[in-house]
């Protein structure tokens, strides 16, 4: 069995797991300056998707056109391409973006069992459903409209949850919630504790 | 003819890797402007584990020891075909993939994507023991021709691959056909062509 850590974050759209993601990564490197740790995000293969010429790409710039949802095969293979590529067995992972959807966590669940990742940690940043819609109409972009952060917040709900779920009582992994609704430093100090990693 | 998604499940010894190319020989025939992406898993894994990195050499050892590789590998392999090869024109011919539900479930969200008008399940059928016996006719190395090794090979197909089949069975958004696999090639070849393509010359 791998000894090394997997930490997968998750959470409504706007809860912070980004930036919380990114100072876990942050305070790993220092806690351990000699160990690799990989972090993946799935939102950073999106947008690079959107950017090719091809007709694959002409769809996913589409679905984002619409806001809609981009479909989960795609997630999949961002994942695990940049599973394949990157992973040589002796690194920590970070990742945050996915699952979005229960056949997602079932198809990352077949990885961490190929890869025998020991007892992930499952980290969930929560808040409520108003406080996320509340999030993303202020830090609105040019291609939000109402309605499509509507969607996206009860997306979570019928899509997401259900992923969430399924970690939720899992034996196979650490699953982790804490509370978004504070200051960023008290939800990282929040997070650090009840990973218990030392 | 509008663009055909083909996707050819049955057991190992069904016959469906005959059919398949003979479905190929006839869409070249009967539709030359329109490309066939053909997609078998088969193929790209063993193109997989031919590289020496960490997740290939782990995919191959499963292989190496007869073992079952995760459900994410086939999904990685036929999305990056997708995204490689699909121009939106094309016939799409999936032979032996999907073979787990959630492979499937996936897929269908690439079908969804791809806006993929009513895909076709062919799933040819035939008796275990009718494969069986032809498994163990055709097999070039010994080890190949242990009942043994035969039957935890069909067993798979039983706890997987038939449940993944019944998943497309009486799904609106999927043609479903099966087919009589334990006849003449040209038999079944022809029920193919009436039952998928409606052509009853």
């Amino acid at each position: 069995m791998n000894n090394k850590h997997t930490f997968i974050f998750s959470g409504r759209s706007g809860c912070g797991k980004g930036t919380q993601r990114k100072l876990l990564y942050e305070y790993f490197s220092k806690q351990y300056p000699n160990e690799k740790i990989f972090q993946y995000y799935t939102g950073d293969g999106f947008r690079k998707l959107l950017e090719g010429d091809g007709y694959t790409n002409e769809l996913v710039r589409e679905v984002m056109e619409v806001g809609g949802l981009q479909p989960n095969f795609l997630a999949v293979y961002l994942w695990s391409t940049a599973f394949t590529e990157n992973l040589e067995g002796d690194e920590h992972i970070i990742t945050d973006g996915f699952p979005r959807a229960l056949v997602e966590a079932q198809s990352l669940d077949s990885a961490m069992k190929f890869y025998k990742r020991h007892k992930p940690h499952f980290i969930v940043i929560n808040v409520s459903k108003e406080e996320s819609h509340k999030r993303l109409l202020a830090r609105k972009r040019d291609d939000d409209t109402e309605d499509s952060i509507k969607r996206r917040v009860n997306w979570y709900d019928t899509q997401v949850l259900p992923a969430v779920n399924f970690y939720r009582d899992n034996p196979d992994y650490n699953f982790i919630e804490v509370d978004g609704e504070q200051p960023i430093e008290d939800v990282h100090a929040e997070i650090i504790s009840k990973l218990k990693l030392d | 003819m509008r663009q055909h998604s083909l996707i050819f499940l049955g057991p190992s010894g069904s016959g469906k890797g005959t059919q398949i190319k003979l479905v190929k020989e006839y869409l070249r025939e009967k539709t030359p402007d329109i490309d066939v992406a053909y997609m078998y898993t088969g193929d790209m894994l063993r193109e997989m584990w031919s590289h020496e990195k960490y997740t290939n050499i782990l995919s191959k050892n499963i292989n190496l020891e007869g073992g079952l590789q995760p459900g994410f590998i086939p999904v990685m392999l036929w999305s990056k075909f997708f995204i490689e090869n699909l121009l939106g024109n094309e016939h799409i011919i999936f032979d032996g993939t999907p073979r787990r539900i959630n492979d499937a479930e996936l897929l269908e969200s690439a079908f969804v994507f791809y806006n993929r008008v009513k895909p076709t399940l062919v799933f040819v059928d035939c008796p275990l023991d009718v494969v069986k016996q032809r498994i163990i006719e055709r097999a070039t190395r010994p080890e190949d021709r242990k009942e043994s090794t035969v039957d935890s090979r069909l067993q798979w197909y039983v706890d997987y691959v038939i449940p993944t089949i019944d998943f497309y069975r009486n799904k609106d958004m999927y043609n479903f056909v099966e087919i009589n696999g334990n006849q003449e090639r040209e038999k079944v070849f022809a029920e193919i062509k009436q039952k998928v393509f409606n052509d009853y010359d």
